[in-house]
């Protein structure tokens, strides 16, 4: 056990990590000149191997400083350096994982409760036509649903044949980063309550659906459901008689923040994109007027300003602020900051804000100022040390 | 104070050897105030950014840059025809079919090419928004694209906006204004052109119109910029530093005193450069490439300079003379731009901005000195020329200078944290700048620790400060102009590797002849 501890609060392991550190930042800097950061952030930096080797940094140190306790009073220096890096680490993971960020996004004259997480998810997109309605006349035979996925290059990577209700199984897509949970057939779906799918055979025409959750591989899920028949309920339009075949699920394979995939359904498609997060506040964000100010003589911008309303409904909180760079709003430990705008002369200006919420920071400071205290005693406080 | 203005141009050489009135023709146009780049300057320093953007010179044909745009401004549609339009890059030329001698050509010369250059552009801007590596020939593209663009603006005149427009913030152009003002412009243009000599009277009716609509000391700050274009403070600061380093080092030491007078006139100069380019800026000049490698240089010449006072070791101004040429040289050398810009929004109005750079600044310049007197120490060392107290005293030195580096170094970074987090919200992103400022700070650490375990020797010391600032090289130049990544697009730019490599080249050069003088003497 002493052998161990000794072995990791080493130089030489120091020296193991430092150059295999080294030499992951070359690569991932390198990756991102090519490539971009959105890539370099998520094969990298995002990577569990990474926490990894960072955490060893931290191991390495902490045992440094362990084989040599008890202390001396000359080695005062080293432990508060140490400790400090130690604190600062610390506080980068609880940064990472704790750090609750996005962009806010509101117009002039709008009020916003929710901003946009910096992760992704999955999503349903407005921006295409969901599904086209397909008119099939004659009886109904209804065949069991098969739940599809496909490569881009149209290569089957799932078929999953469906039975009717709960299907209590999560399922892995191959060669991908997905899976999908929760999933559901209903052969005679009809929509209950406050949007809540159920089977119910009773005096309709049968329209199929399908519910399930997409999962990606940081374990946002996106509730996806699709009928066979749309409109999707008879009672709406009881005239129109429609046919049914698969639900084919199709994921396309690329860079992360491009992942999209479609639900492909008689005559047309439900197209799902990887997209922002969505988060609700604890108050409200109105935009009385936005201010580019530029250089004179110039369209180059000197400033960004936004007048803003913050109200806190539950506290009865009403604030009025001006936000500009350099400047932002704290409130109930959010930090609202200017970021830019958007004025397409159509839909008037809008103001484009980061949200933040940063429970490491403190941890951060207060270690960073040990650590380079520390660091000052270690060098400059005793003089025979230095060769 | 015009009189001493006029002197310091005349005698600086701002203009040419001419006639007098023409000289003064020329200073006195120089000081007229003129709206440019978001801000009032004079008029010498429109045309001298313009030249430089236009002709990658200061001046053109052995012009100074006043009298190349003035001379022409009667009638401004000749820019047209001026063959002042640079282009290097082979390739580009090859593709826009100009002859490969050719340097340099006018606006009318590639306008048959247009559409091949601007399909060259759009393809480097569907690149660019892909966030894709642009080529060497679309950079180029780019620039040239840029070069036409100001020359097109130029011979139209909209670009000399000298009048002030009341209550507005934009100033006007006699060119494109029906102001009363324009005609008594465009005749005093005419005046220039004809070399008439009460050019000199009409310029001074002229600012003193102009100077009542200036801020409150907007017309002290244009003249102090007509004094710093005239001064070329760190042009002369750099000459300087080079005779003091021949004085110290080659006159056997018998002219040290002469050596270290040339380094402290040297080291006024570049004072009064970065004071005036504050005092004009109303900020510290540290907000781009050129600033920062002009604030560094100034840092290491204090360093020397205390290390001569207070330690007694004179020895170690002569590597730090050297060093700051070096750095003086690069940043002519670099495409880096000198001009005097305003800032973006985000640089605006934060002091933990100008902490953080000014306190990674002063690492580099500890880790530039260090580098410095690790060279100095390897030549000796492999000559046999050092001596036992050298051989000591610089080891220290270097030791001492890296921890005091890495200090800096590490608070540095960790205040550019502070500043993102107070202007993004995010304290530490990954971003290349970023991990590269890490990689030096545990490069360096490894130095020091390596060194606090002994494991290195002084000669080991040496070599290990060399290898480090390639660390440095890689965070200041290489992130920014190899990379070309990243959020520090304020230091952003691309071209002068070529200047890089030859260093490398030089310094693996220096230590593989070294190591062999030293394995020689055995």
């Amino acid at each position: 056990m002493k052998r161990l501890m000794h072995l990791l609060g080493s130089a030489a392991f120091t020296a193991v990590i430092s150059t295999v550190l080294i030499g992951f930042f070359i690569i991932s800097t390198s990756t991102e000149a090519m490539h971009g950061s959105v890539l370099s952030q998520e094969i990298f930096y995002n990577a569990w191997w990474f926490d990894l080797l960072v955490s060893l940094l931290w191991v390495n140190i902490f045992f440094s400083i362990v084989v040599r306790w008890p202390l001396c009073w000359r080695q005062t220096g080293f432990l508060i350096t140490h400790v400090g890096i130690l604190g600062i680490l610390s506080g980068a993971f609880i940064i990472k994982y704790f750090v609750v960020d996005g962009q806010l996004m509101v117009a002039e004259g709008q009020r916003v409760d929710y901003f946009k997480r910096s992760g992704k998810m999955l999503a349903r997109t407005d921006k295409k036509v969901p599904f086209c309605p397909l008119a099939v006349k004659g009886p109904v035979k209804l065949p069991a649903p098969i739940l599809k996925v496909m490569d881009k290059e149209g290569k089957e990577l799932l078929s999953y044949t469906l039975a009717v209700g709960d299907i209590p199984v999560k399922i892995n897509i191959p060669q991908t980063a997905f899976e999908i949970d929760g999933l559901a057939f209903y052969p005679y779906a009809a929509v209950q309550g406050k949007g809540v799918l159920v089977n119910d055979p009773a005096g309709r025409m049968p329209n199929p659906a399908v519910s399930f959750d997409l999962i990606d591989s940081k374990g946002f899920a996106v509730h996806q459901f699709a009928f066979a028949f749309f409109p999707d309920f008879s009672a709406m339009h009881p005239s129109e008689e429609k046919g049914v075949s698969d639900l084919t699920f199709r994921l396309e394979a690329g860079k992360p923040e491009d992942y999209t995939a479609s639900s492909a359904m008689p005559g047309g498609a439900a197209d799902l994109a990887r997209t922002d997060r969505s988060e609700e506040l604890p108050f409200s964000l109105m935009l009385k007027d936005f201010r580019k100010i530029d250089y004179p003589g110039t369209m180059e911008a000197a400033a960004f300003e936004s007048d803003v309303v913050l109200e806190d409904k539950k506290s009865g909180v009403m604030l009025e602020k001006t936000i500009s760079m350099n400047h932002p709003l704290t409130y109930q430990g959010y930090k609202i900051f200017q970021m830019s705008y958007i004025d397409d002369g159509v839909h008037g200006k809008s103001s484009v804000f980061t949200v933040a919420k940063n429970p490491g920071i403190p941890v951060v400071y207060f270690s960073s100022f040990i650590a380079c205290l520390g660091a000052l005693w270690q060098f400059y406080g005793k003089r025979s040390e230095e060769t | 104070m015009k009189t001493i203005l006029i002197l310091a141009l005349v005698f600086m050489g701002f203009v040419a050897p001419v006639s007098a009135s023409q000289v003064a023709g020329s200073v006195a146009v120089g000081l007229i105030p003129i709206q440019h780049g978001g801000r009032i300057k004079p008029f010498a320093a429109f045309a001298h950014e313009l030249v430089q953007s236009i002709t990658g010179k200061a001046r053109w044909q052995g012009s100074p840059a006043v009298d190349v745009i003035m001379s022409r401004l009667a009638r401004p549609e000749q820019f047209l025809d001026v063959p002042f339009i640079r282009i290097d890059h082979p390739g580009l030329k090859e593709a826009l079919g100009i002859l490969s001698e050719k340097k340099s050509v006018s606006y009318h010369e590639l306008q048959p090419v247009f559409k091949t250059l601007e399909s060259i552009v759009a393809q480097a801007s569907v690149k660019r928004q892909k966030e894709e590596r642009l080529s060497a020939l679309e950079q180029q593209a780019d620039i040239l694209y840029e070069r036409l663009a100001t020359v097109d603006r130029l011979s139209r005149g909209e670009m000399i906006t000298v009048m002030p427009v009341p209550g507005k913030t934009a100033w006007a152009s006699p060119f494109t204004s029906n102001m009363v003002q324009s005609k008594y412009f465009l005749q005093l243009v005419k005046n220039y052109a004809d070399k008439d000599p009460k050019i000199v009277t009409q310029v001074d009716l002229w600012i003193a119109s102009v100077v009542p609509s200036l801020e409150k000391d907007g017309w002290e700050k244009v003249k102090m910029e007509g004094i710093y274009y005239a001064m070329e403070p760190f042009y002369y600061a750099g000459i300087l530093y080079l005779i003091g380093f021949i004085l110290l080092v080659f006159s056997g030491l018998r002219m040290p005193d002469a050596g270290c007078l040339a380094l402290f006139i040297g080291f006024v100069f570049h004072t009064a450069g970065l004071l005036l380019r504050t005092y004009i800026l109303s900020r510290p000049p540290v907000a781009n490439m050129y600033e920062t490698m002009i604030f560094m240089d100034w840092v290491l010449m204090i360093c020397v300079g205390c290390y001569a006072i207070f330690q007694k070791r004179r020895s170690f101004l002569s590597s730090g003379a050297l060093a700051s040429v070096l750095v003086m040289l690069y940043a002519n050398l670099l495409p880096v731009s000198s001009s005097l810009d305003v800032l973006s929004p985000v640089l605006r109005s934060s002091y933990w901005l100008m902490i953080h750079v000014m306190t990674i600044m002063a690492s580099y310049s500890f880790f530039t000195l260090a580098m410095a007197i690790s060279h100095r120490y390897l030549f000796l060392a492999a000559t046999g020329k050092l001596t036992a107290d050298e051989d000591k005293g610089s080891a220290l030195a270097i030791y001492r200078i890296l921890q005091a580096g890495l200090i800096a170094l590490g608070a540095g970074t960790i205040l550019g944290g502070v500043w993102a987090n107070e202007t993004w919200g995010r304290f530490w992103g990954w971003d290349p700048k970023e991990t590269w400022a890490f990689i030096t700070f545990l490069g360096y650490m490894a130095i020091l620790h390596l060194r606090y375990s002994r494991k290195l020797t002084n000669w080991g010391l040496a070599v290990a400060s060399l290898l480090g600032f390639l660390l440095v090289l890689m965070t200041w130049y290489g992130v920014n102009f190899v990379l070309g990544r990243g959020l520090h697009s304020y230091g952003a730019g691309s071209g002068g590797l070529e200047w890089i490599m030859l260093f490398l080249v030089l310094e693996a050069g220096f230590l593989g002849g070294m190591i062999y003088l030293r394995k020689r003497r055995g």
